[in-house]
């Protein structure tokens, strides 16, 4: 299991797909963490000085969320895509220990990516919040608990997607299905009938960047159990299916 | 049941229905250890779905296909007992071809040092530190060959190697399969060209729409052709009853060709001769191969479909 884990990482380090989405998440963090500071007490924003105000600000980390959803489809999915998934079975036939090692490697993988996005966050946010007189208490829910409720998304997030890829194969369908589906279709429940909405992965991420305060939302504890009982959900039928199907070509 | 110990590879009843359609029919076929065995048929014939059946990739519908007496997935470190290339196509585009070796050598706990040992094998090593977006067919041909040698298996599966090589590149596998054989080692290679492999194996096995047609080594199956002349006259039909009451098998062409059935030039230029019959060209045919295998494919149709 050590080396098929072992070689997942080097596939993932061997393409320059992982050294986009680490960009990617430079970028979209930095923006992210920015247009919050720069828009807070503008235009009913909550000012940097509420509770909500700074959360918005470190919750900005959770967008690379979505790449790593997108990296996680493109684990599984990408190897029917490109057809290595073939090449790889003939080393390792058995298809469930496979996608396990793919589920392991994208879980340190999102790790390492929460990381980066939470030093982005910080290097943004501190000095700039510092030079406007704010100085959050960095060990608080608001802070910690803000980017460590993000990096369970990230986390999350990839593992779903390599659920969601093993069962789709299609990379194309499944990365644009899915983003369609959370930014569209469950952004619209959240906000339109959050009693739905909670429930879905949308709510239970924005209710682990502490969006709790716009009220409605499910309690921290029980979204972060909610999001992973979806990833285990998707990962366990990929598996299963990954393990029943033909492999074609 | 009793295996043969010699069989590196045993086909027994193997069917794969996918929807409608019969892609593989009651196959069952050996392949004895130390032999390079050609998979021949036509394209449609069911030899890249036996092949994955196989190795574990497609589940067959019934029957049962074993490597050294057990299925593929159930084999302890597989890639030592076959190595399979099966499509040249099988890399992503943006990784390095040593790379790509890397991480199946990584999955199989091969050292590093082996990647190069088979790029350097298959000729690759100029090319190893490339991306294999910008590789030729021929390069991906070898690329997966490599990939195939990397657990110096005691059996290669090539599922048709040959498409994509230049004459040299064909010469060059050639010997490499020889090579392999001649130190004991078993290949099982698909075709849909007779010709193309036929200097390089010594079995072959013919399937058409997923049946066997047949099981033989290369040498009983060239002994089943007809020889053939081909004769050109003005008068044919006079030269085909003058033939016929010699007890003379003939097959008209057209107007003015037909072939002789079971016979020679010597003896029909004579009967031709004491029947005033004028010939403008009589010739045997060349013993082909490839027409044999394209009459075996043919002629044999499919069950139910």
């Amino acid at each position: 299991m050590n080396r098929l884990v072992k070689a997942e990482l080097l596939k993932l380090r061997t393409t320059r797909t992982l050294y986009g989405t680490i960009a990617g998440v430079v970028v979209l963090v930095a923006l992210g963490v920015s247009a919050a500071i720069a828009t807070a007490g503008t235009s009913g924003n909550a000012g940097l000085h509420t509770t909500e105000g700074l959360r918005s600000v470190f919750g900005g980390a959770v967008n690379a969320g979505f790449l790593m959803l997108v990296i996680g489809i493109i684990t599984t999915a990408g190897e029917y895509r490109h057809n290595t998934i073939t090449a790889a079975l003939l080393i390792t036939p058995q298809r469930r220990q496979l996608i396990a090692a793919k589920t392991i490697a994208i879980a340190i993988v999102g790790a390492g990516i929460a990381v980066i996005a939470t030093a982005v966050t910080l290097t943004v946010s501190l000095p700039w919040l510092a030079a406007k007189g704010v100085h959050p208490a960095l060990l608080s829910t608001d802070v910690a608990g803000v980017l460590l409720g993000s990096a369970t998304v990230m986390v999350l997030f990839g593992l779903i997607g390599i659920g969601l890829g093993a069962i789709v194969r299609n990379q194309i369908a499944a990365v644009v299905g899915s983003l369609v589906w959370l930014l569209v279709v469950e952004n619209l429940l959240v906000s339109l009938f959050p009693a739905i909405g909670k429930w879905l992965s949308f709510g239970a991420s924005a209710s682990l960047i502490g969006s709790a305060t716009n009220a409605g939302l499910l309690p921290a504890g029980v979204a972060a159990l909610l999001l992973l009982g979806y990833a285990a959900a998707f990962v366990a039928t990929g598996i299963h299916l990954t393990a029943t199907r033909d492999v074609i070509a | 049941m009793l295996r043969d110990m010699n069989n590196a590879i045993e086909v027994t009843g193997l069917t794969k229905r996918f929807d409608e359609v019969l892609a593989v029919d009651d196959l069952s076929f050996t392949v004895p250890e130390g032999t390079v065995t050609g998979f021949l048929g036509p394209n449609g014939a069911g030899k890249t779905t036996t092949l994955r059946m196989l190795l574990g990739l497609i589940k067959p519908t019934t029957g049962t296909a074993t490597i050294f007496g057990r299925p593929f997935v159930e084999l302890d470190r597989p890639f030592e007992a076959v190595g399979a290339a099966l499509e040249a196509s099988s890399f992503h585009p943006g990784r390095r071809a040593r790379d790509h070796l890397r991480v199946l050598a990584t999955a199989a706990g091969i050292p590093v040092a082996r990647v190069d040992e088979v790029l350097a094998e298959v000729g690759l090593s100029e090319a190893a530190t490339r991306r294999t977006r910008g590789f030729s067919l021929g390069m991906r041909q070898r690329l997966s060959l490599a990939a195939a040698l990397l657990g110096e298996p005691r059996i290669l599966i090539l599922d048709e190697p040959a498409n994509g090589l230049d004459p040299q590149g064909m010469h060059w596998l050639r010997a490499f399969l020889r090579s392999f054989a001649d130190d004991g080692g078993t290949v099982l290679v698909s075709s849909h060209f007779l010709t193309e492999i036929s200097l390089l194996v010594d079995e072959v096995v013919i399937v058409s729409h997923g049946r066997l047609v047949t099981q033989s080594s290369l040498a009983a199956l060239s002994h089943h052709v007809t020889p053939t002349v081909r004769v050109r006259t003005p008068q044919a039909a006079e030269l085909r009853s003058a033939l016929a009451g010699n007890g003379i098998a003939t097959e008209p062409i057209d107007n003015d060709t037909l072939h002789v059935l079971e016979s020679t030039t010597e003896s029909i230029g004579r009967i031709a001769a004491s029947s005033g019959i004028v010939m403008y060209e009589i010739a045997a045919e060349r013993f082909d191969l490839e027409e044999r295998f394209l009459d075996l494919t043919t002629t044999t149709k499919g069950a139910v479909r």
